[in-house]
């Protein structure tokens, strides 16, 4: 399941800003350099999605792709 | 300018550059400020780089521990890093005007409308269904400006105040397409700044200052 989600994260993060090359540690700032509006972009994509509107303050908290994989687990948010 | 405007912000550009940190861009763009604001001679004697160091609040908001009065507040968006420097309180924010690739004018629109009622305040999503492309830019880098000012970053109540002129406090200045450039709301100023059109640029202050632009 964490591979199906995992594809999901970097399809959407391609998708918004055609970066490729992660790994479960990729940090969305510091090794990305997304911007807020590259995570707002992308937070669409996921609330499109599993139609759900995602907490701003649970969107800062997420600061790698596996701590979106842990709470895409924890909310159910898993059918991708 | 207004001659009203008392208090200084520069706005330092960098090309964007990973072998810098942001710390290190804000370290160099407040020894400048202080450089062009000092009449010593010798300006390697304003301060050390202790006097110079940069902090984060827990929500990430930079200051200078040991230099009150001096503000710093940073951004980043494609090719440039913006450090600004200010004697009162600032917030900045750059955002390039991004399309997702093969994404057509029409999709691209319908997105930021998209975006503005899922993260702006009614009245800015209203504003904005004109001329989508320009106006959601502006709002968004105004929005974002203004909560790097008060330093709470972005929340669930970004959505729930607005950063439009309500009162019609427009500060005197327009640009060629008649839109506001300098205006108050929410008990702040904001200042569009131009200096890339593929760029729309904001800054925040509490009152009216003279924004300069350096590059270094």
């Amino acid at each position: 399941m964490e591979e199906n989600l995992f594809k999901f994260i970097e399809d959407a993060i391609y998708k918004i800003t055609g970066q490729k090359g992660l790994v479960y540690d990729t940090d969305f700032v510091k090794d990305l350099g997304l911007t807020s509006f590259d995570v707002m972009n992308i937070v669409c994509v996921f609330e499109d999605h599993f139609d759900v509107e995602i907490p701003s303050r649970d969107v800062w908290k997420l600061r790698r792709v596996k701590d979106v994989i842990d709470y895409m687990i924890r909310k159910g948010l898993t059918d991708v | 300018m207004s001659a009203s405007a008392t208090k200084k912000a520069v706005l330092y550009i960098f090309n964007t550059d990973l072998s810098y940190s942001t710390e290190d861009r804000l370290k160099e763009a407040v020894f400048s400020f202080l450089c062009a604001s000092s009449s010593e001679t010798t300006p390697h004697s304003l301060c050390d780089d202790t006097m110079l160091q940069i902090c984060r609040t827990s929500l990430g908001k930079p200051y200078l521990p040991h230099l009150s009065g001096i503000y710093v507040s940073a951004s980043h968006s494609g090719e440039y890093l913006l450090c600004a420097v200010s004697d009162t309180k600032i917030g900045v924010d750059i955002q390039r005007h991004e399309r997702i690739k093969n994404e057509t004018e029409d999709e691209t629109n319908a997105r930021l409308q998209k975006l503005s009622k899922r993260f702006f305040h009614p009245k800015e999503a209203e504003f904005i269904t004109k001329q989508p492309w320009d106006r959601f830019f502006k709002v968004w880098t105004a929005k974002e400006s203004y909560v790097k000012y008060t330093g709470e970053g972005i929340t669930d109540n970004f959505m729930n105040f607005s950063i439009l002129p309500g009162d019609c406090r427009i500060l005197s200045e327009e640009n060629d397409a008649k839109e506001f450039v300098r205006w108050s709301a929410s008990d702040v100023c904001f200042h569009q700044i131009d200096f890339d059109q593929q760029y729309t640029v904001c800054v925040c202050t509490k009152e009216l200052v003279n924004v300069h632009i350096c590059r270094l």
